[in-house]
């Protein structure tokens, strides 16, 4: 399931996520200065962005996003 | 969408990818008196490609301490003779030098309290040989001081653009196409040397953290008129049927244990001399002869592990250890459950096909060189050694830097091919601009369910890889010609989709080639490997009509020291069934 939350309260706008997320998943919403996740299902729950997070703001399911097919 | 006609980002050394072969290609052109040279990564340099996500051990040859000989020999074995044994030699003298180098600049490994580095006896190393050790890095925190390490020196960094494709001005490589995968910008870049790091594919398929990795470096090769080589060799790998979960290397080499669902350690019979320590092709092969025995699914247990073991797995490869503690395998400091594991088809990461290339890692192309994953893994032969691709991407990837630099040097300044840069850009637009036709994630799908399937990637039937073969040429001719994208980021999908199915093709049809069983080539309608007639190097390349042309060339063993026995012997996992009761053939 990927990223599943960026927490408003605590998210400070910072572009950190952003930066590190490998497949684009985040953008920064620039009304609210708040990050938000766009492209959900590109996330490939690597966690970088939940660890690089200096708010702690972030929180990633270890479940996979995408459906991908198993060898049976 | 901009046409950047006088637009040209000017190299002398263009490097393409930013995992650690592409950060040491840039490090030692600039070392070696590039002046300017360029980074392209399609995410951010340091934090995409398999290195951010590597699973926190390596094998490293120490001179001072090992026995280089047993190293020698055990790659070559391991690699079924199919090596280019002048590289394995090369690289056994040159990744420890590196390694250190990169100690030096802050880069952390596990050490003991002497100070030394920590090392345990790695997979596919038994008593007999017991120098075969790995260390233990930590990836996120090796791939950031790396980053830091090329802006430093110099480095010009360009972060989210994905490169497309080569500019040739005649046969000669002189820079490459791409867009900026955040405004959708094309871009345009100009280099008298070009160093391809771009990683292999993965197929976005089951194995975590490596869903960037589409085969573009391979592919760009191909359309560009270059040597592709190995491409018939599966990296097999397994991995969690649950969880997008790095770190079974490190898992196995603490003890981790594989049992099927009656509870048997069954690597024992498969491996008997390396048990959980075996080769990932007997692993997944393996796996697979369970499944047809009926003594499915497979479990991965860590239950016995200890607090300080827990410890150690924190401190390597933390991002994992935060995912088995949110799916409920880990309670405080213990392994409370086992996990399902499948083998998955990881395509050539790490193992197998890619950029044909020389010692200088010289491709086929002028102007083009390859490291790691781009580049076959020609030192590795038939497997990829275990842990041996991070350490592979370090020599390659400083070897093509080096001698990126002597290309450039020696050349005058190179001149775009204007036709082909315009054809480019308007193919860009034109595919960019579909806006109705076919989703590219479903071509994604089809491609996964035709190369998953255990009778194309596992033990393999020459009947089923023709039915694969037949579906790939369908998805290439019916889907791929009309993917369509609503914005530049679904547009990164569609290069997703081209690339994977072109690479998918070219693997199919080099594994139907191969008439063997070798390695993780495992056919059982040819169960045995064959060293009187399959010391041969597949190698592939785009002929001028446009399909893919496969030549054989035999292994120049003539100038190597150690020579394989030329006979017929029964592929182990073949061998291991008949002992486990399973029926093949």
């Amino acid at each position: 399931m990927g990223i599943r939350r960026i927490d408003p309260e605590k998210c400070t706008g910072c572009n950190t996520c952003i930066e590190n997320c490998p497949m684009n998943v985040i953008i920064l919403d620039e009304t609210k200065n708040k990050a938000e996740i766009k492209y959900l299902r590109d996330c490939q729950s690597c966690f970088l962005c939940e660890a690089e997070c200096p708010a702690g703001a972030i929180y990633v399911s270890p479940h996979r996003e995408r459906r991908i097919p198993l060898p049976w | 969408m901009k046409a950047t006609r006088d637009d040209v980002v000017t190299a002398d050394v263009l490097v393409i990818g930013g995992g650690l072969a592409g950060g040491f290609a840039s490090l030692k052109a600039k070392e070696e008196g590039a002046k300017e040279v360029v980074l392209i990564d399609r995410a951010k340099m340091g934090k995409s490609g398999c290195s951010a996500f590597a699973a926190g051990v390596i094998a490293v040859c120490f001179p001072e301490e090992d026995n280089v000989e047993d190293w020698f020999k055990l790659t070559v074995e391991l690699g079924d003779y199919l090596n280019d044994q002048d590289w394995v030699i090369y690289h056994l003298n040159e990744a420890h030098k590196l390694v250190k180098e990169m100690e030096t600049w802050g880069v952390a490994f596990e050490k003991t309290k002497e100070g030394k580095f920590e090392r345990r006896l790695m997979r596919c190393a038994s008593d007999k040989e017991p120098t075969i050790k790995q260390i233990m890095f930590h990836g996120p925190q090796m791939m950031d001081t790396l980053r830091k390490k090329v802006l430093a020196r110099g480095v010009k960094v360009i972060d989210r653009v994905r490169i497309t494709d080569l500019l040739k001005n005649d046969s000669r490589v002189v820079g490459a196409v791409g867009f900026d995968t955040i405004t959708g910008e094309f871009k345009v870049f100009k280099a008298r040397a070009t160093v391809l790091a771009t990683g292999g594919t993965a197929y976005k398929s089951l194995f975590a953290s490596h869903k960037m990795l589409t085969g573009d470096g391979h592919a760009m090769v191909w359309r560009a008129g270059g040597d592709l080589m190995h491409y018939e060799r599966g990296a097999h790998h397994a991995t969690c049927a649950w969880y997008d979960l790095l770190g079974m290397n490190i898992f196995v080499s603490l003890g981790a244990k594989f049992v099927n669902v009656l509870g048997e350690e069954f690597l024992a019979d498969y491996d008997p001399v390396f048990k959980d320590h075996t080769k990932t092709y007997i692993y997944a092969g393996a796996m697979a002869m369970e499944h047809r025995a009926g003594r499915g699914p497979i479990f991965f247990d860590m239950t016995h592990f200890t607090e300080e073991e827990l410890r150690k797995l924190r401190t390597v490869i933390p991002l994992s250890v935060s995912m088995m503690e949110r799916g409920g395998i880990i309670v405080g400091d213990k392994f409370v459950k086992k996990m399902e594991w499948v083998p998955t088809n990881f395509g050539n990461i790490g193992s197998g096909g890619g950029a044909k290339i020389d010692l200088d890692c010289q491709s086929s192309l002028p102007g083009l060189f390859a490291a790691g994953d781009a580049a076959c893994g020609i030192g590795a032969g038939t497997y990829g050694f275990p842990l041996i691709a991070i350490p592979f991407a370090i020599t390659s990837g400083a070897r093509a830097g080096k001698m990126a630099v002597k290309v450039a040097s020696a050349s005058p300044d190179v001149q775009i091919n204007r036709e082909q840069q315009e054809k480019y850009y308007s193919d860009y637009v034109s595919t960019r601009g579909r806006k109705t036709g076919i989703d590219p994630e479903h071509a994604i799908i089809r491609i996964q369910e035709v190369i998953i399937r255990p009778d194309v990637f596992l033990i393999s039937r020459e009947e089923a890889i023709k039915n694969a073969l037949k579906e790939i040429e369908e998805i290439r001719a019916e889907e791929i010609p009309f993917l369509y994208s609503s914005d530049v980021q679904s547009y990164n999908l569609v290069v997703d989709a081209t690339n994977m199915a072109l690479c998918a093709e070219i693997w199919i049809r080099c594994l139907l080639t191969r008439k063997e069983s070798r390695a993780g080539v495992m056919r059982e309608d040819y169960p045995f490997r064959d060293n009187i007639n399959w010391l041969k190097w597949i190698v592939v390349n785009k002929g001028i009509d446009d399909r893919i042309h496969i030549t054989l060339q035999d292994v120049p063993l003539e100038r190597f020291r150690l020579q394989p026995v030329r006979n017929l012997t029964l592929h182990p996992i073949f061998e291991a069934a008949k002992r486990r009761g399973v029926q093949w053939g």
